[in-house]
């Protein structure tokens, strides 16, 4: 068994060929110690010499591979929990509130009545939950990385992208509002009222819609953001330690 | 790239895998290093499986949902685990089935009395 001393020199090597990623360290690291130990034992000889020799056996391009390939891993796992957990989170009944609420939000007659004061408190309110949103995420990111800082994974950065790409998708969603706050002949809205001769939907029920839109992604968007948090956690332990 | 066997890696290419889920299903579970030493002690030297070999495939299986992992304290550092999930055992059988009739043709090949006999 090597020594605490010894250990930190592998380790270091390890960092300096950017397997600092405690995911990837944690079975590169031990493939080392194990490799070195055998070479003391079987070919008696000290740690220096063993040392060197795994240097050679061992060089950087090994690395770049087996970090490449645990990238690859890591996003095709991490895209197959997001795909699961949309689908279990968009089970029957949030459906029918998805449904439901689209459903309110194009024919809810009380909507043509409303005058522009009622209108800039849903729009504030839309605002804040989005902001929520977005910044909340953000927040636990953060503090996950402050949790981790010592000890980097490959996985919180794989799962950062999933966050990046919440943010784009609902200020996507807030941008199409907004240019339909400004910009009242929006092309898409007339394409979308002439499906419907009877003028039924207006453009306040569209933008309706594009809050109930944003609401429910944004809503699933942090349930999976915190399973992934969660699953994070319990397959690394000892980074968040 | 997957073997260092001097002039034969070429021969061998393609059988990491099922090499590995043999190995897997006779251990139980193994680590990275161990499968590497239990390989080259089997065929007496004669195989070496290079680390950018073997880790890449362990997390292709793994990402398959062919193998899954536990990491335990050993001594003084940490220690991955690999083992068969469910459907990891039922790949191996058909991985052995296939391995069969592989060398089975590979044997007529190079012996072809025997396919005719």
């Amino acid at each position: 068994m090597i020594t605490d001393e010894q250990l930190l020199k592998i380790d270091s090597y390890c960092d300096e060929f950017g397997s600092q990623y405690l995911d990837v360290k944690e079975e590169v690291q031990d493939h080392l110690i194990s490799f070195v130990e055998n070479e003391i034992e079987e070919n008696v000889i000290d740690f220096e010499h063993a040392y060197k020799k795994m240097k050679e056996v061992f060089p950087k391009e090994e690395f770049n591979m087996i970090i490449k390939s645990k990238k690859i891993c890591l996003e095709k796992k991490y895209t197959k929990l997001i795909e699961n957990e949309f689908l279990t989170f968009f089970n029957p009944p949030k459906i029918f509130l998805t449904i439901g609420l689209i459903l309110t939000a194009c024919f809810f007659p009380l909507i043509k009545t409303i005058i522009h004061k009622d209108f800039q408190v849903i729009i504030l309110i839309a605002f804040l939950i989005t902001l929520y949103v977005i910044i909340y995420p953000r927040l636990k990111r953060l503090q996950s990385f402050n949790d981790s800082k010592k000890k980097p994974l490959l996985s919180v950065k794989v799962k950062s992208r999933y966050e990046i790409f919440v943010r784009i998708v609902i200020i996507l969603l807030h941008l199409s509002n907004t240019i339909r706050f400004f910009i009242s002949d929006f092309s898409a809205i007339y394409l979308f009222k002439s499906f419907n001769p009877e003028n039924k939907l207006t453009y306040f029920n569209l933008m309706l819609i594009l809050v109930v839109l944003t609401f429910m992604f944004g809503w699933a968007s942090v349930v999976v953001r915190d399973k992934m948090y969660e699953k994070i956690r319990n397959d690394y332990p000892s980074a968040f330690a | 790239m997957y073997f260092y066997s001097m002039k034969k890696s070429s021969l061998y290419k393609g059988c990491l895998e099922p090499i590995l889920l043999r190995l897997l299903k006779d251990h139980g579970r193994m680590y990275g290093y161990q499968m590497t030493q239990m390989v080259k002690d089997i065929t007496k030297g004669e195989l070496t499986i290079t680390e950018g070999a073997l880790y890449p495939l362990l997390h292709k299986l793994e990402e398959q949902g062919i193998v899954e992992t536990e990491t335990e304290m050993n001594g003084n550092r940490m220690r991955k685990y690999y083992s068969l999930t469910k459907a990891g055992k039922k790949q191996t059988s058909i991985a052995m089935e296939e391995m069969k009739a592989f060398m089975q043709s590979l044997e007529y090949i190079v012996n072809p009395k025997i396919a005719l006999g």
